[in-house]
């Protein structure tokens, strides 16, 4: 026998805590700007809102934000929600589920509204689809780019992620586009995978001494053209490829003059992946 | 209107969408005036009236009495496109279980809620192996899970972080050797078709890597291998390719499954064209069919007018007339509006060319008037249906001839196609026209097909030579 009636008893408590502690936790990370505004938004369907969150948001909004809330208040909170019904703990737990959902909605609209690059980003995966919308696809894809060429802009792996998906979807949505898919989008997109790849273990060689190796079957390859040729301008990777001979005092020198052309972020990055060591 | 964003975004909704979009815009748009906008202008789709006229009537209905303020109604119009933007923008993320959870994870991460991030990261992990087939997208965002799991602040990760490293390693070589194979496949079909350069950065370290065993267990990984092979002109290879493209056709995301599948189309046909018509062009209607029942070649709900033409030729010349016929009426409501009628016609054209019906062809050609686009190949197809039919018929050898006469000065007159592209219909014309005219005074059958191979040898561009050689043939033998 592996649970006893008491133990089965245990967890299902233990579930309907866990998922009232979800909730609460999510609605934890609202400030209060945003927590106002989730006022509106727990009635919108798209945030897949309805009364009843609306009327759960109204009775937990006195308990932010540290929403520490006892088993006698979730009984009034209850009694609030559904004034005509006797408690049903399984009734409360949906209720917070549903929250939850709003809340999780309410969050990604809001990275959404505050991140340029991520809204733009989604609209062109959005219309790529829709044939009528080749101006808004053509446009937004032309302001991700211009976002993209910022000179301040961390180009790390995230950066270069996001370079090869829209170069990949601009390929992909060619029947549609006045974009010619011509050698130079091709050839973008190459690069655009040649220095994700390469940030994506960049950092990695940080972490190892002179003697070790990264035991990846290209980062030879890689090291060469960033000394070399296709990386050789992007500061970041070379300083992560010459930090294992910074013994040698040439390399060292490199290395200072390197760092002092990073950008703030540039520099606050490869700070971080030195930490991380 | 056609360039207008309002009425462009109107015609992409489907009413499902108004549907939603009207409920959403009771609940959440804010100023009364444009959710009572949005109502009418609901009203009108998907084709919406916002000519000036169109803009006026509406400004009466929401400001009655009022002088007509172009600034004003272009204010609220603008109101409803970010507002239809955004719910496009919102459906799609909700929609995309990846970027959605992704996100999620990372809000997560920042608000220092690490257990529930690195649920998420284990939920993200489960999807990626539960939907995904190994490839490029799939290593790429398993090094994105690993990164942000080894950027984790979270003092209780699972994994080591030197195991951790050890995994973004393998997975990032699993990556770069993936993606490079799949752009090195599409950058050499490519410069086969438009003959440019087919550098691809790289590409013998993964290819060393491969012989030397890396990633030789991956079935998709072979294939593009063998595509590779393909896109250099080694033939034997062709059936192994075949055979491991269908195995796996099922387990294929829709992209890579297109590179695959046309990468294979357009070596069948390069084999057609350089004669092997017989086998091969029974080959091309196999894969489209099989294309067409995987459902790949629909992509955004529509299909492209080259790839609907191909069928309908390759169809034809498999003698699967019947098939032929019912795939015009079932997929012709996936092409552009505007090319439907000008494709209906013309393929049904072909059909009965193809089934020797010439007089039903010719009725087909003759009695709509084809666009711009479709001129060059219909008036062909005419002038070769009357070619036909002189064969049966020599009374037909004036109009024959006054169709060619027309069609030439039309060629010479007409400056919308490069001269590159007429000549081969330039040549066609001008040998249609000399067989007819050795024809009319008598010569033989013989004598003609003998001045034909003769002047095929001199290799230049004739449109439908192989179908004149045949032609040709056909009448020597019924001759005899």
């Amino acid at each position: 026998v592996l649970f006893g009636a008491n133990t089965f008893k245990q967890l299902i408590l233990d579930r309907h805590n866990e998922i009232i502690a979800d909730a609460l936790e999510t609605l934890s990370l609202l400030s209060v700007e945003d927590f106002k505004k989730l006022r509106q938004a727990s009635r919108l369907p798209a945030f897949f809102g309805s009364e009843r969150v609306f009327q759960l948001y109204i009775a937990l909004r006195s308990h932010y934000p540290d929403f520490s809330v006892s088993p006698g208040d979730l009984r009034k909170i209850y009694g609030k929600i559904f004034p005509d019904k006797k408690f049903s703990s399984h009734r409360l737990e949906k209720s917070f589920v549903e929250l939850q959902k709003t809340t999780e909605a309410f969050l990604l609209n809001l990275e959404l509204e505050k991140e340029e690059i991520f809204k733009a980003r989604m609209t062109v995966i959005a219309v790529a689809e829709r044939p009528y919308l080749f101006n808004l696809f053509s446009k937004t894809l032309d302001k991700i780019h211009e976002i993209c060429s910022q000179e301040d802009l961390l180009k790390n792996t995230a950066h270069w992620y996001l370079q090869s998906e829209l170069f990949d979807l601009l390929y992909s949505n060619k029947q549609h586009n006045k974009y010619d898919i011509n050698d130079k989008t091709l050839e973008s997109l190459n690069a655009a995978c040649d220095h994700f790849f390469a940030h994506s273990i960049g950092p990695l060689i940080l972490t190892k001494k002179a003697s070790e190796r990264v035991s990846s079957l290209f980062v030879e390859g890689i090291a060469t053209a960033v000394q070399n040729s296709e990386l050789a301008d992007d500061k970041l990777l070379q300083l992560f490829f010459l930090q294992t001979k910074i013994d040698d005092p040439v390399i060292a020198e490199k290395v200072k003059e390197l760092k002092a052309e990073l950008t703030v972020s540039e520099r606050d990055y490869f700070n971080h992946c030195i930490q991380l060591r | 209107l056609r360039g207008n964003k309002t009425y462009r975004l109107f015609q992409s909704l489907s009413s499902n969408e108004i549907k939603e979009l009207k409920r959403e815009s009771k609940a959440s748009v804010t100023l009364p005036l444009v959710s009572k906008l949005f109502a009418l202008l609901c009203r009108q789709h998907p084709v919406i009236d916002i000519s000036l006229e169109g803009k006026q009537k509406l400004f009466k209905k929401l400001y009655p009495g009022q002088d007509y303020s172009d600034v004003t109604i272009r204010r609220l119009l603008s109101e409803i496109n970010k507002f239809i933007i955004d719910y496009l923008c919102f459906k799609k993320l909700y929609e995309d279980e990846w970027e959605r959870n992704f996100r999620l994870m990372q809000i997560y991460e920042k608000g220092k809620l690490y257990q529930r991030a690195h649920r998420l990261r284990q939920q993200l992990h489960s999807y990626l192996d539960l939907n995904f087939t190994e490839s490029d997208r799939f290593f790429k965002k398993k090094i994105l899970l690993y990164q942000s799991e080894l950027n984790s602040l979270n003092p209780d990760t699972e994994m080591s972080k030197e195991i951790l490293r050890e995994k973004i390693c393998e997975t990032s070589d699993r990556y770069f050797a993936f993606v490079k194979m799949r752009l090195a496949v599409l950058i050499k079909s490519r410069a086969k078709i438009v003959k440019t350069d087919d550098f691809v950065s790289f590409l013998p370290v993964v290819k060393t890597a491969y012989c030397n065993g890396f990633l030789e267990q991956n079935q998709l990984f072979n294939l593009y291998h063998f595509a590779l092979q393909l896109t250099d002109g080694e033939e034997e290879i062709f059936s192994e390719y075949e055979r491991i493209y269908f195995s796996m056709q099922s387990e294929l995301a829709q992209e890579e499954n297109l590179l695959l599948f046309y990468t294979g189309l357009n070596y069948i046909i390069r084999q057609v064209n350089h004669g092997n018509r017989e086998k091969y062009g029974k080959v091309a209607f196999k894969w489209y069919k099989s294309a067409l029942e995987s459902n790949i070649l629909i992509i955004n709900n529509g299909l492209s007018t080259t790839t609907f033409s191909n069928i309908v030729s390759f169809g034809c010349r498999a003698h699967a007339i019947d098939w032929t016929l019912s795939f015009i009426s079932a997929y012709l409501k996936y092409l552009p509006p505007s090319t439907q009628k000008d494709e209906e016609k013309y393929s049904r054209a072909l059909v009965y060319f193809q089934i020797k019906d010439f007089k039903k062809s010719v009725t087909n050609l003759t009695d709509y008037s084809f666009s711009q686009k479709y001129l060059l190949k219909t008036k062909l197809l005419l002038i070769r249906s009357y070619f036909e039919i002189y064969f049966d018929d020599t009374e037909y050898y004036q109009l024959l001839l006054n169709n060619i006469a027309a069609f030439e000065s039309f060629l010479n007159r007409n400056k919308t196609w490069p001269q590159k592209a007429k000549v081969p219909y330039i040549n066609s014309c001008r040998v249609m026209k000399k067989i007819a005219k050795k024809r009319n005074k008598l010569m033989s059958l013989e004598q003609i097909l003998l001045w034909y191979e003769s002047e095929m040898e001199k290799e230049y561009p004739i449109t439908g030579k192989m179908w004149l050689l045949d032609t040709l043939k056909q009448n020597r033998v019924e001759a005899k």
